[in-house]
């Protein structure tokens, strides 16, 4: 394609959640709009399907939320844009791994306009956002599906862009369990320039029992088609203190994961990105084990 | 020390600050004109094919199309978008038809429409059918130079129209290296770099009562006036060029875009077109960085220290058409010959034709490859002799009176030594150079050094003109015409016709840009701006000012020598009484009633024979992660030999952008092409990064002004200068961390880190 413009579609701008979800059943092909910034530009580049109407969320009061804290958990509205979740103090102090992944994003833009919701429900395999919402245990609640069990983000993707959502799915809002003991986390990335999509991105939440891991999630993106965990290496972490060795072995046996299986792109490549996946394992895990000293 | 003056020095709002800050400027983009259509080019799917077949007429059939062209509808002349080929009988390569009959990359003009709207053209184009007999296409020199490699030009068997072409030489450089003590060098390579400029390619056409109109961003639009006569068979005299401002630069503007395609189109339809490029569009059919792919040099030093011998080979990638490549490899030699006093120099040049966008013209241009690849080699020669970088320069660097760019060029004035020693001292050199370093992140100090030129003079034709007009009230019209790419230059001239004429700033009316209006000028390239046209305009001043003295003189009945002018203001230099305002003699000399008007109009041309060369050290601390490759610059730091700043605002902030260009094409700008349909794969923001204001590192910009004697008020060159010392001072500093030679660019963390690792390694 050597131009882009924008397609012809009919804006639908409901006032309530309801409406949003019956328009949305009722017409053809749909698309939800938050922010509009991923939604808009790949309906630019013209892919193969795009949808002929656009329900925005912008019109409903009330969506545009965080609330809780971090015993009884958090959640984030839809319209709770990335700008507001780096500013809230509930994030930072609460869900450091959160506020320090959103503050890698280094467009002002793109966070003031960019939601949260937005962000996950693209399903890039390199988002700042979901790979600490994983770590996080993230959930996200779907209106009138799954009225039970709310989804977990790290079963959201299927592939790279690719989700488990219908289109006529409306994320709720993402719910972030309480945590009641220590826990100490990081997140790190990879870019070319600050602004640019991290070429990689972990995140690593560890959980911590007199002194000896108890449970620990190490969240590895940009190296597989999905974001995903890295189990044998989370698995060599439980029951052991987080000393140098262990930590070394746990960064090694990510690098080496089954899952671990970067590709060669304009950003970087993929034996690179390999190698990096074991450097930055490591050194959050270290910057997690001496905030876990500290405390 | 310089002397002290009134609105030369001074930090003056630029003219057109207002209207751009206000969003009145108008740009090739902007402008709309009554009944204007909406032009686009019909672009091949492939790499290169024989043009069998167009068979438009369904496409002029559908309601709202105006006109419908391909290589039916035009004179099939061969010509090229590189418009400064057209200052030389002979000149560059031309290798280029418009709409011809072989397409040479992924993107090459098939033909073009002219509609109401967009939507309607797009539609139009759709309905143009073409047969291509597809071709076997190349996309790397090395592939293009094979035994059976396709060949893309028919006069070029090889695909190497300029093949080892010796540039330059002097001396016997086998003998010299025999001498030499040390020897360093090898095989290096380079990124084609994109220009970036904001405005992606824009253009208007009109043609009305016999005549063309074209309004473009070319950066020499008298230049491209000539292209476009030549290239649509019209008589020079009907063609107008007409420069907006333009929001893309940097080069960009050396080589003209969908112009003469919008003319051809806007001839058919009999009503004005614009193309504009998308920004896909503009990445992959905008010719990129002069594109030296690979140099291959080698350096001799005698064991004092004494530079013997360089020896060099650069080599070109043209992409599809020849445009700047060759030009950019000769320049890229040349200016190797200024900084440093070799016995002898032996150089060549090569450029290969392959089927991806050709190669134009980027700000620095061919002296971003030499600089990285001289001043790093230097580095590693006076490493080996156990030598202090700075010293070095120092004591080896040639001088005023030395050889210039060009063999027939002197050096006119030269404060690198000044340069250096400011620089060591802001960058800390003593404390922190060659200091050992453990850890993960270790800390270097590089610094690298250049001379580059005001204008290509000698070599090429650097003519410049200026007029000034003077109205009733005393103040004046200045017509010149450089480009209007942005970079400040028509504040700076309107600075020197001030001073000489001791009129506020404000006084000076300038107006450029349309080959109608303005007297000849090449136009802006090769740092020539304030220099050439400066030069012109001093020399317009001046003489206006005779012309105001001659008329003071017989107005007060006193002979020329005897008045002084001042502040606006003719006075006796005997009696300070005596005097006559400017304001009243130009009045009298248009709303006179004695018979004696005579409007003061000064003109003058200059063809500088200098080239004025400005110096520079540039200074890097870097900090390199040796596990994750990533370099993170501390501090740059660039001090700069302008001769003198007419307006140090527009200096510091060239030498600042440039600043960031630099560290782009040092860090992480690589246009990526693809090579299975040499496509350019990052074509937009978002694939291709350039350095955004949070990566900038904490940096300075130092000016040293101790003038040039051939420069209007001392003045030389900054439009290029500030952008070509980040790859080899940051390269130079990753060594002093990591004891690392990096040899391609840009350095990327993955090429950092396979360095390092093979260092390790042992290999
Ligand atoms: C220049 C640039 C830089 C960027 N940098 C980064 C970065 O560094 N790190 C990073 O992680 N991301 C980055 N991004 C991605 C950016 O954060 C996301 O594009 C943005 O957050 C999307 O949010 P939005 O509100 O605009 O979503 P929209 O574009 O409105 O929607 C995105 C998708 O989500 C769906 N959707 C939205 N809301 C809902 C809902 N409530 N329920 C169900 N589906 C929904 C939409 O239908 C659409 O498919 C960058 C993007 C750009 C353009």
């Amino acid at each position: 394609m050597l131009y882009r413009t924008l397609p012809e579609f009919d804006l639908v701008e409901p006032t309530t959640l309801q409406d949003a979800a019956a328009a949305l059943a009722s017409r053809g092909r749909t698309a939800i709009m938050a922010g509009g910034i991923s939604l808009l530009d790949d309906m630019k580049r013209g892919g193969a399907d795009p949808p002929d109407t656009v329900v925005t969320l912008r019109h409903i009061p009330g969506l545009r939320y965080i609330e809780g804290d971090r015993v009884g958990g958090l959640k984030i509205g839809p319209l709770a844009t990335i700008r507001d979740v780096e500013l809230s103090s509930t994030v930072r102090d609460g869900f450091p791994i959160l506020h320090q992944a959103v503050s890698k994003i280094r467009s002002v833009q793109v966070k003031t306009m960019g939601t949260i919701i937005g962000n996950v429900c693209v399903g890039t395999p390199a988002s700042d956002v979901l790979t600490a919402l994983i770590a996080l245990d993230a959930r996200l609640r779907l209106i009138g599906r799954n009225s039970g069990s709310p989804l977990p983000a790290i079963s959201l993707c299927k592939g790279p862009k690719l989700t488990h959502l219908e289109p006529t799915d409306i994320v709720e809002h993402i719910e972030i369990p309480g945590v009641q003991g220590p826990s100490y986390g990081a997140y790190i990335n990879l870019t070319r320039t600050l602004p640019d999509i991290a070429k990689l991105t972990v995140a690593v939440n560890l959980f911590m029992e007199d002194g000896v891991c108890a449970d620990a999630r190490i969240v590895v993106g940009a190296v597989a088609p999905i974001i995903f965990r890295a189990s044998a290496a989370e698995d060599s972490l439980r029951g052991r203190g987080l000393d140098h060795e262990t930590i070394d072995r746990a960064a090694v046996a990510a690098r080496d994961d089954p899952t671990t299986t970067p590709i060669d792109d304009i950003r970087s490549t993929a034996s690179y990105r390999r190698g990096m996946v074991g450097v930055l394992v490591r050194r959050a895990l270290e910057a997690a084990a001496t905030k876990a000293a500290a405390a | 020390m310089l002397e002290t003056l009134n609105v030369v020095g001074a930090r003056m709002p630029l003219p057109e600050a207002y209207e751009k800050a206000t969003g009145r400027a108008t740009y090739c983009s902007t402008m709309r004109l009554p009944g204007m259509l909406v032009g686009k080019v019909l672009r091949s799917p492939h790499p290169h094919a024989r043009v069998a077949k167009v068979d438009y007429s369904k496409a002029e059939s559908l309601p709202g199309v105006a006109a419908v062209v391909s290589g039916q509808d035009v004179k099939s002349k061969v010509y090229t978008k590189n418009v400064m080929t057209y200052q030389l009988p002979g000149g560059e390569i031309q290798d280029m038809t418009l709409f011809g009959d072989r397409v040479r990359y992924k993107g090459d003009e098939v033909a073009a429409v002219a509609a109401v709207d967009e939507p309607t053209a797009r539609r139009a184009l759709s309905l143009i059918e073409v047969e291509y007999e597809v071709l076997p296409a190349v996309f790397t020199v090395d592939d293009a130079i094979a035994e059976d490699a396709p060949v893309i030009h028919d006069f070029a068997p090889d695909n190497t129209p300029v093949s080892a072409v010796p540039t330059f030489c002097y001396g016997d450089a086998a003998k010299a290296f025999e001498e030499s003590a040390v020897v360093a060098g090898g095989w290096y390579t380079t990124s084609k770099q994109i220009q970036a400029g904001m405005e992606s390619a824009a253009c208007v056409a009109d043609y009305q009562h016999g005549k063309l109109t074209v309004w473009s961003q070319s950066q020499l639009p008298h230049m491209a006036k000539r292209m476009l006569a030549h290239v649509l068979d019209l008589p020079e005299a009907d063609v107008r060029v007409i420069q907006p401002y333009a929001g893309a630069g940097f080069g960009a503007g050396c080589d003209l875009n969908a112009e003469p395609i919008a003319a051809v189109l806007a001839m058919k339809a009999g009503a004005p077109v614009q193309v504009w490029y998308s920004r896909d569009e503009d990445f992959n059919n905008r010719l990129t960085r002069e594109h030296v792919a690979k140099v291959h040099m080698r350096v001799g030093l005698a064991a004092d220290g004494t530079p013997k011998a360089l020896e060099a080979h650069y080599w070109g990638d043209a992409g599809s058409y020849m445009c700047k490549t060759a030009s950019g490899c000769g320049v890229a030699l040349a200016s190797n010959i200024t900084p440093y006093e070799w016995e002898a120099m032996d150089q060549k040049l090569s450029a290969t034709y392959t089927n991806h966008v050709g190669g134009g013209a980027m700000r620095g241009f061919g002296g971003m490859q030499s600089s990285f690849v001289r001043e790093t080699i230097v580095d590693e020669a006076i490493a080996q002799l156990g030598m202090d970088p700075i010293e070095w320069r120092m004591k080896h660097h040639r001088n005023v009176g030395g050889l210039g760019w060009f063999p027939s060029a002197r050096i006119t004035s030269c404060a690198l030594e000044e340069c250096l020693t400011i620089g060591a001292e802001r960058i800390g050199w003593k404390e922190k150079w060659n200091k050992p370093q453990s850890g993960t992140k270790r800390r270097g100090v590089g610094v690298a050094c250049m001379a580059w030129l005001s204008g290509a003079q000698p070599m090429l034709l650097e003519h410049s003109n200026a007029t000034l007009k003077f109205n009733a009230d005393g103040s004046a019209t200045l017509l010149v015409s450089p480009g209007r790419v942005g970079q400040g230059v028509e504040g700076a001239l309107a600075q020197i016709a001030a001073e000489v004429l001791t009129i506020p700033y404000e006084r000076i009316n300038v107006i450029a840009g349309d080959t109608d209006i303005t007297g000849f000028d090449i136009g802006t390239h090769a740092s020539r701006g304030v220099y050439c046209i400066g030069k012109a305009v001093l020399a317009a001043a001046t003489e206006a000012k005779e012309q105001f003295l001659q008329r003071a003189a017989e107005k007060l009945g006193l002979s020329n020598d005897t008045l002084v002018l001042e502040d606006g203001v003719i006075s006796s230099t005997a009696d300070q009484n005596c005097f006559v305002t400017l304001e009243e003699i130009a009045l009298g000399l248009i709303y006179g009633f004695e018979h004696d008007c005579n409007q003061i109009v000064a003109h003058a041309t200059v063809e500088p024979e200098d080239f004025a060369p400005p110096w520079q050290a540039g200074f890097a601390e870097v900090e390199v992660d040796i596990e994750t490759g990533v370099v993170e610059v501390v501090k740059w730091i660039t001090v700069h030999d302008i001769g003198r700043a007419i307006n140090p605002s527009t200096v510091e902030g060239q030498l600042e952008g440039a600043t960031c260009q630099g560290m782009g094409f040092a860090l992480f700008e690589d246009p990526v092409i693809s090579l299975s349909d040499g496509y350019m794969l990052t074509d937009g923001f978002d694939k291709y990064k350039i350095m955004s204001s949070v990566d900038l590192p904490d940096h300075e910009a130092i000016l040293v002004e101790m003038g040039d004697p051939s420069g209007p008020f001392g003045a030389k060159s900054v439009g290029e200068a500030g952008l070509f010392l980040q790859a080899p001072a940051i390269a130079n500093a990753i060594y002093d961390a990591v004891g690392i030679r990096l040899r391609d660019l840009p350095m990327t963390p993955e090429r950092v880190l396979a360095a390092i690792q093979a260092k390790e390694a042992g290999v």
